[in-house]
């Protein structure tokens, strides 16, 4: 006994230390590739890995995403820099990282993102600008491409502060171009959480009743044999109602799941959302680069 | 045993009720499976239109190329010839698209409707190489980078629904459940193979 006690904390240590280097050592590694690359924790909208904004950039991004969010479209402008996109044309990166899913700006209704994606890529300094399918009547390819060829002096530089600056005119530019007018309006869906409350909730009603039938039985019940039929049904009961209310409700599913016996409703992470993170606008492949 | 105790305690009740109770589960769990077939093949069948949506307009936009070509110096009658043949293909699988009776039917039309693209183009291209160096094609020439990207966006988020959905009919336990409601593994959309190989059709190379 004392022989495994003393394997088992050197054992608990070492098994952490592996999890904690092999943690360390992906998160390095997967800096660059787009299927595994996150946004930033603290604030998604500019993810700088390749270290080239300045500060007065980031705020006018920060102050920018501001306004839009007490706007009625609710669009967003993001920014996200590599030093390298291993390989892949910045565009192909880019449609591997939108295609995950992982960055998700603009209105979840209206789509309207927009997101820069810088790649050092030693030296070429690519720029690839991506619209949401509600931003491109606004921001189509062809005018991209204009704003990218007005940068273009800045942007392609080797100073770094030239292609921050590049990159916070072509940001301010297409800010501007996006609609901000009116006031944000609450949020009036009806979320998954409360109908999961008022089942709960109708469930444990239901128990309940059961259980206060039994405690004060009617006439009718006092000889026995109708009490305990009463106290084998409420134990299953309950289960059965909510088990296949919710086999029924499989339809419901929002969020792509590997379960195979498919039986209940998933919740968006959507509807939790702070000022600082993403609205849920999706991607469509639209936008230019050079 | 027999005469005192209530039915419900007897072991022909309990050994009825445990068999009834696992029949309610499992026809729970089928249909909850099939609906969750049917459920990603609608994924399938939303990208599909995605794709045709992003391949009509990619192919709207040649008029605009002939339009541009016409003012350039080059191989003109042989090339509205071969031009004129690629939009017939394409429409034929246009309409192909438009009467496919399944899935696979409508990605073989699609795959054809790519390819009947990607021949006007790469005609265009061979026979006016200095096109897109022209300065006043810059734009058009970044609306083609664009709705080439969309096809290909589209066509990646197609084969990722149709490879979700087989997955679900080739995994045990819910391909049991497929082979009963008549789910089939769906085709991919494959990239053109010509488009591939030769980087002329592709303006942006």
């Amino acid at each position: 006994m004392t022989l495994i006690k003393g394997f088992f904390r050197p054992l608990c240590l070492l098994l952490l230390a592996v999890c904690a280097a092999s943690l360390l050592l992906t998160q390095s590694a997967a800096a660059e590739d787009p299927n595994s690359l996150q946004p930033d924790s603290r604030y998604p909208l500019i993810t700088d890995r390749a270290k080239v904004l300045s500060d007065k950039t980031k705020e006018t991004v920060r102050r920018q995403n501001q306004t839009f969010q007490k706007s009625q479209q609710q669009a967003q402008v993001g920014i996200l820099t590599v030093d390298n996109t291993d390989g892949l044309s910045i565009r192909d990166f880019t449609n591997d990282l939108t295609l995950r899913k992982a960055w998700q700006l603009g209105s979840k209704k209206e789509n309207n993102g927009v997101l820069i994606v810088f790649a050092k890529n030693n030296g070429a300094n690519n720029v690839r600008v991506v619209t949401g399918t509600g931003a491109e009547a606004v921001l189509p390819d062809g005018k991209i491409r204009q704003l990218l060829a007005k940068y273009q002096d800045d942007l392609k530089s080797n100073q770094n502060e030239a292609v921050d600056r590049g990159l916070r005119q072509l940001f301010q530019e297409l800010a501007t171009t996006l609609p901000s007018s009116g006031r944000a309006q609450q949020n009036q869906q009806v979320s998954p959480w409360l109908i999961a409350g008022v089942l709960v909730v109708l469930v444990a009603v239901f128990a309940i009743w059961r259980k206060l039938r039994r405690q004060y039985p009617s006439q009718a019940n006092r000889d026995g044999l109708i009490d305990e039929q009463d106290q084998r049904g409420s134990g299953w009961g309950p289960f059965l109602f909510g088990w296949l209310l919710g086999s029924a409700s499989s339809g419901y599913s929002r969020a792509d799941d590997d379960h195979y016996f498919d039986g209940g409703s998933d919740f968006d992470s959507g509807d939790f959302g702070g000022s600082d993170d993403f609205g849920g606008g999706d991607f469509g492949g639209g936008g230019s680069d050079f | 045993m027999q005469n005192g105790t209530p039915f419900y305690q007897k072991k022909g009740w309990i050994i009825t009720a445990i068999i009834g109770l696992i029949l309610i589960i499992l026809i729970g769990s089928i249909i909850g499976t099939a609906n969750g077939l049917n459920k990603k093949e609608q994924n399938v069948e939303a990208a599909t239109g995605e794709i045709q949506t992003a391949l009509q307009n990619r192919a709207d936009l040649i008029p605009n190329l002939v339009n541009a070509v016409k003012g350039s110096q080059g191989q003109e009658s042989a090339v509205y010839g071969k031009i004129a043949d690629a939009r017939t293909q394409y429409n034929q699988a246009k309409s192909s698209y438009d009467q496919a009776n399944s899935q696979d039917d409508k990605t073989q039309a699609m795959q054809r409707q790519d390819r009947a693209f990607n021949l006007m183009v790469s005609t265009i291209n061979e026979n006016y190489p200095n096109l897109k160096s022209a300065d006043q094609m810059q734009t058009l020439m970044a609306q083609l980078e664009g709705v080439n990207n969309r096809v290909t966006y589209e066509r990646k988020q197609y084969n990722q629904r149709v490879q979700e959905y087989n997955n679900r009919v080739v995994s045990f336990p819910s391909s049991l459940v497929a082979a009963m409601t008549n789910h089939q593994k769906l085709a991919y959309f494959q990239a053109d193979q010509q488009a591939q190989q030769n980087p002329t059709v592709d303006f942006s190379k």
